[in-house]
């Protein structure tokens, strides 16, 4: 009992990073038109960002998640205008190409900077606290907390504000948002910012948890795919959900079923769904 | 219908909540050139989609020579014979006019994976024969200087006729064709209907979406009207141009005097 | 083309026919020579990815995995099975086109993101059943003590044996002619203009009465018997294996060889397959750096020059017979 609970706990916070992740990329989505590849790269740069402030700069936890959100905020708005807006006109397969080598560009450039070694992040608070009868550390609770309000917050910045309703409005129709007096060059890169920042600010929670390497951001792209797949791409309801199921999915089938082949079996149960109804569970065609 | 070569019985499409056609019932005749009118938005693409099978009807049927096609892929549609173009002049841009009109043909002859690799005497013949008839078809479509050049390069009124020639190509018994004078000017609008003639006096039979009345009422043998889905009058343009309906919601009084 | 042009094309072709033949007289020593051979490897993997790629317009991410697929196979049937290289081989590339047919059928159903999204996820997670099976892959550490090919018998009592690199290369030479035969049959028939459409405009090709589907899934299998052909090359070469062959960075390696080498053509991968892997090599002290300039080289190409160096080359010898003829 103590196990289903300790792997439950597990899951939602794999789930709480699984769901700022997918959310993420399905912001990006909206003004891409295709997934940006790079997404879990740039995670990866996120955890980085934060390491390096701390270990270089003697920086807090905390004052490194604020450095990391912004340089990956930046980040993103430079890849937008400078990497990927070029491609806007040519067919999508020259942007996966183009995110290819953003990928190569990303990992090997933390590759050569810090090596392949796993890093540590300390977590900002090494308390415990007993809940129903397990031990959950302050991190677990710290990430599944913070990605809670901060999904919550972008809901209602999405749909309560002028700067939202502006994403809103050009990830659905770029042309018709251009035609409104929406600048869509500026919310566009905005966007990719916000979606990228998210993936940093779950990297950087997760870190103290799991280890940084360069090539973290491999299966967690991978699981971000198959979540905003199955969710439907460009589903704000469908990355949030899908997310959280995927975490405890993943959770439990390593902990009571096989960790080997966790990733190939969440991996089939795609190919099936998208054999059955290839518009993906909360389907919305883009 | 008796004679009918295509038949659609019953067809509606509703998009979610959106219905797109409704109950609509037609029948085309061999040899004839069969027009669908209709205001924007009227369901006339969406018609074409699913007689093409681009999209399944959501009730109703639509019979080929007497036999259920709907339900089948594009391309199995494609191969019984029925030919399209599509609204916005598509083609294979980055092929010349020549390599088109030669992809064209594949539904009547097409070159086997196998054969492509193994095939000696029987895979030459084959080239031989498309590459002969695309020559054929581009002088057919008076295209025969612009052979060589890339589909994406030519002039507009050229991609029109390429792209009826592309949909000729493979010799198919029933053409449709949408807007096919679309974006033409009027002296050019001559030559396309001059070349659609001259495909039904091949023996081809046309159905066309068309916007231009003056090419409408000139060359249709029988019409369609639709509005908002609905079928409102079928019958030879005499007809259909004195159907109060038709006046009302399409063709106005201007058009009416003018049948 | 006029018969000059022809002839000339000829010479150039035979000259560099000669060129490969007669490689390994003009470059010796064990290291060059062995670079010769996995160059040839990876000339063959990215011809297989060119084809999915720049002839049908799909970009399987999962090529590299099948490579390694390639490789597992046709080792596991030498070490475990027992089988001779020459049976381990062709079945091992049956395999790969099998797996390769198996993943088709449902990704290329839909048009558009899916394909690579749902290729590189299968990547992923083959790479870590391959790492992970140890009593069927050796996990982590891998297979080792391959074998060489057994020697081909010859009349008179001789044979040709495969211990040395420069056979190796001859054979592997071989399977680069096969290839590019067999790639240059289909692209040049009406079935290459067939997947020109594909490529070009899926519906219209569909509304013309081309059976999209199949051929896509066909393309895939023989795009994938390709790379396990080179993996089963690789395999037996190398006489070791680890997991790493089967990793998705593979499938990154032979995209980054086809779209520098030119992509849509035949001479693209031979130009980024031998290119690449020499700059690897001759950039060794750069480390990770390399791949970061590789990066960095790949968004150049795919925008200032999404040809490739083939494409450059056409372009160029365009631009001079212009400059000819108008004088």
């Amino acid at each position: 009992m103590d196990l289903l609970l300790q792997t439950i706990i597990n899951g939602i916070v794999l789930g709480s990073v699984y769901a700022m992740v997918a959310l993420g990329l399905t912001l990006i989505f909206g003004i891409l038109e295709i997934p940006n590849f790079a997404h879990g790269a740039l995670y990866m740069i996120g955890a980085y960002v934060a390491f390096f402030c701390i270990s270089a700069m003697g920086a807090s936890y905390w004052f490194a998640l604020v450095i990391s959100i912004g340089a990956l905020f930046v980040m993103g708005m430079i890849i937008e205008r400078f990497i990927y807006r070029p491609f806007y006109n040519q067919p999508h397969i020259s942007s996966f190409i183009v995110a290819v080598g953003l990928i190569f560009i990303l990992e090997n450039g933390a590759l050569v900077l810090w090596g392949a070694d796993f890093r540590r992040i300390t977590p900002p608070s090494n308390a415990i606290f007993n809940i129903l009868g397990i031990t959950v550390t302050s991190q677990r609770l710290l990430v599944i907390g913070f990605a809670a309000l901060l999904i919550i917050a972008i809901h209602f910045f999405i749909k309560k504000t002028r700067l939202g309703a502006a994403i809103e409005a050009t990830s659905q129709n770029r042309d018709g948002a251009q035609l409104m007096g929406i600048n869509t060059g500026l919310v566009g890169q905005a966007t990719f910012g916000l979606g990228t920042a998210l993936a940093g600010v779950a990297a950087v929670l997760v870190a103290p948890i799991l280890l940084i390497s360069p090539v973290m951001g491999e299966s967690v792209i991978a699981m971000a795919f198959v979540i905003i797949i199955l969710g439907g791409m460009g589903s704000f309801i469908g990355a949030v959900i899908g997310g959280y199921i995927i975490g405890l999915m993943e959770t439990m089938i390593s902990t009571f079923v096989t960790s080997y082949y966790t990733e190939a079996l969440i991996f089939g149960v795609l190919v099936v769904i998208l054999a059955v109804k290839p518009t993906g569970l909360f389907g919305k065609e883009h | 219908m008796k004679d009918a070569l295509l038949e659609g019985r019953n067809i509606s499409k509703y998009f979610g909540g959106l219905q797109a056609i409704d109950d609509v019932s037609f029948a085309i005749r061999k040899g004839e050139i069969f027009s669908v009118i209709g205001p924007n938005g009227a369901g006339k693409t969406t018609l074409f989609n699913l007689i093409t099978a681009f999209l399944p009807p959501t009730s109703g049927e639509i019979l080929l020579k007497g036999k259920i096609i709907s339900g089948l892929k594009p391309y199995e549609v494609a191969r019984m014979s029925v030919a399209r173009t599509f609204q916005l002049t598509t083609l294979f841009e980055k092929n010349t006019v020549l390599e088109n009109l030669m992809i064209g043909q594949t539904a009547t002859r097409e070159m086997g994976i196998w054969q492509s690799l193994f095939g000696g005497r029987n895979k030459r013949s084959m080239e031989t024969k498309t590459l002969e008839r695309a020559h054929q078809l581009a002088e057919f479509l008076g295209l025969s200087v612009e052979e060589e050049t890339q589909a994406g390069l030519l002039p507009q009124r050229a991609q029109k006729q390429l792209s009826i020639g592309l949909a000729y190509a493979a010799n198919p018994e029933l053409l449709l064709l949408d807007e096919p004078a679309g974006g033409v000017n009027n002296e050019e609008v001559g030559i396309l209907i001059d070349l659609i003639t001259r495909i039904r006096d091949a023996g081809v039979t046309i159905c066309l979406i068309e916007h231009k009345m003056s090419v409408v009422m000139n060359i249709s043998d029988r019409i369609l009207a639709l509005n908002f889905g609905k079928k409102l009058a079928e019958g030879t343009p005499a007809e259909v141009c004195r159907n109060e309906e038709v006046i009302k919601s399409y063709l106005g009084d201007e058009y009416a005097a003018a049948c | 083309m006029t018969v000059k042009k022809e002839n000339k094309k000829r010479l150039i072709y035979g000259f560099l026919i000669l060129l490969a033949v007669s490689a390994p007289l003009f470059i010796t020593g064990d290291y060059p020579r062995h670079i010769m051979v996995m160059c040839g490897i990876w000339v063959i993997s990215s011809m297989g990815l060119n084809l999915i790629l720049g002839y049908v317009g799909q970009l399987n991410l999962a090529h590299g995995t099948f490579f390694g697929i390639g490789a597992y196979a046709t080792a596991l049937l030498i070490q475990g099975l027992g089988f001779s290289f020459w049976v381990a081989l062709p079945v091992g590339c049956l395999i790969t086109a099998i797996l390769g047919f198996l993943t088709g059928l449902p990704t290329l159903r839909t048009k558009g993101h899916y394909f690579p999204i749902t290729t590189m996820c299968l990547g992923i997670s083959i790479y870590y059943v391959v790492a992970r099976w140890d009593a069927l892959t050796g996990g982590a550490s891998g297979l080792f003590g391959l074998p060489r090919p057994t020697p081909i018998p010859l009349p008179f009592g001789r044979e040709v044996a495969f211990e040395s690199t420069v056979s190796c290369y001859y054979l592997v030479l071989f399977f680069v002619f096969l290839t590019l035969l067999v790639i240059a049959r289909f692209t040049r028939s009406l079935v290459g203009k067939r997947l020109a459409a594909i490529r070009s405009n899926e519906n219209l090709a569909q509304a013309v009465g081309i059976n999209t589907m199949r051929d896509k899934v066909i393309f895939l299998s023989i795009s994938t018997l390709i790379a396990g052909l080179a993996g089963g090359l690789y395999a037996a070469y190398m006489g070791s294996l680890m997991a790493e062959q089967a990793h998705f960075l593979g499938s990154f390696e032979m995209l980054l060889n086809v779209m520098i080498g030119g992509v849509g053509t035949l001479a693209g991968p031979i130009i980024g397959g031998i290119l690449l892997p020499i700059l690897t090599e001759t950039l060794h002290f750069l480390g990770n750096l390399r791949l970061v300039v590789y990066g960095i080289l790949l968004i150049l190409i795919m925008g200032f020059l999404p040809q490739g160096i083939a494409g450059g080359l056409r372009l160029a010898t365009q631009y001079y017979e212009q400059r000819r003829a108008a004088k």
